[in-house]
């Protein structure tokens, strides 16, 4: 449940941003998440939501992207989507692979009124 | 209406926290162990501290949501300002640690001040959580116990995929159970090809030899 963590990071970095702003409240947040980092969407929704209450944040809108596992074959420089989170290469069978898409934790928007 | 389009690290400031505390254990090489619950980390640490303690100094910092029990059990092997417990239940009881927890333990266990020649964090036992949250560890070791199968590495890549050791524990076990290492280690291979393995039971001190030469090759 490192979804309460990830939710507290978000709420310190939001509220950062709408003090620099000239705005009062969040309407919508946009989040990328990548597949490795283990996430739940909807822990972490549940999180945000149960922390913001009474906040300028309460009832903003939180959209999710869910970034699959990219991976690249260092061999055959294939790029695959491996299945399972299985890392070796389904074209040529090596195992020297590296993770290109998937680790990602970001806050690609927020709109503020 | 504004419309912000930072795309923020959510964790940069985890990550800021990570490379501070990195700094302050200048040449001290810092591990992070991560398992799941009753891998034998702790008891894989003692035998480590009773072997290696009087060659090299140690730092321990333990992790658990609750009790001072594995600090309390090490402090028996070096001096116990050189300990020191995070309770995550102080922190809202934290599956995992993070770079600001890690950071007050290194203050309280005299960093940046005092000179060590290893570090090592025994994170909160879990195999998902403590994955995301980078400490200012150099390297990272995972426990794989004999107890929990050998298909563990398939059903939790993304901690696996993070490893530069993975050390098969409770290898006494084997006889007991129908954990099959060729299977294990191929496994681990195919999540993290390039990881050393190394096969250690820390109660019967089999293959403890490998993992403080590992240890020690990793200070060269």
């Amino acid at each position: 449940m490192h979804e309460l963590s990830i939710a507290e990071e978000i709420k310190d970095l939001v509220f950062d941003e709408l003090k620099k702003s000239n705005c009062k409240k969040i309407n919508s947040l946009h989040l990328i998440i990548g597949e490795m980092t283990s996430i739940v969407p909807d822990a972490l929704k549940m999180a945000f939501e149960e922390i913001t209450k009474g906040t300028s944040m309460e009832r903003c809108k939180i959209f999710m992207k869910v970034v699959k596992t990219k991976v690249i074959c260092k061999s055959c420089k294939k790029k695959f989507k491996p299945e399972d989170l299985n890392f070796f290469c389904p074209h040529c069978g090596s195992f020297d692979t590296e993770v290109i898409e998937g680790r990602e934790l970001l806050i690609k928007k927020i709109v503020m009124e | 209406m504004s419309d912000k389009t930072p795309y923020i690290e959510i964790l940069a400031k985890n990550n800021k926290t990570g490379l501070e505390n990195r700094k302050m254990l200048k040449d001290a090489l810092c591990i992070n162990i991560m398992s799941s619950p009753g891998a034998g980390k702790t008891l894989l640490l003692t035998q480590t501290l009773k072997s290696m303690a009087k060659k090299f100094k140690f730092g321990i910092v333990e992790g658990d949501v609750a009790t001072s029990n594995d600090a309390e059990k090490l402090k028996k092997y070096i001096n116990s300002n050189s300990v020191y417990q995070i309770k995550t239940e102080n922190y809202g009881g934290g599956c995992h640690l993070d770079a600001k927890m890690v950071s007050n333990a290194f203050r309280k266990i005299g960093l940046p001040k005092k000179k060590y020649d290893f570090v090592i964090i025994e994170n909160v036992g879990n195999l998902i959580c403590p994955a995301d949250f980078f400490l200012g560890e150099h390297k990272r070791v995972i426990l794989l116990s004999v107890a929990e199968g050998d298909d563990k590495p398939l059903k939790y890549p993304v901690i696996f995929k993070s490893a530069d050791c993975v050390v098969i524990s409770k290898i006494d076990l084997l006889k007991n159970t129908d954990f099959n290492l060729k299977n294990a280690k191929e496994n681990i291979r195919r999540i993290n090809p390039s990881v050393s393995i190394l096969t250690v039971s820390a109660l019967s001190a089999k293959g403890c030899k490998e993992w403080f030469d590992f240890l020690e090759s990793l200070k060269n």
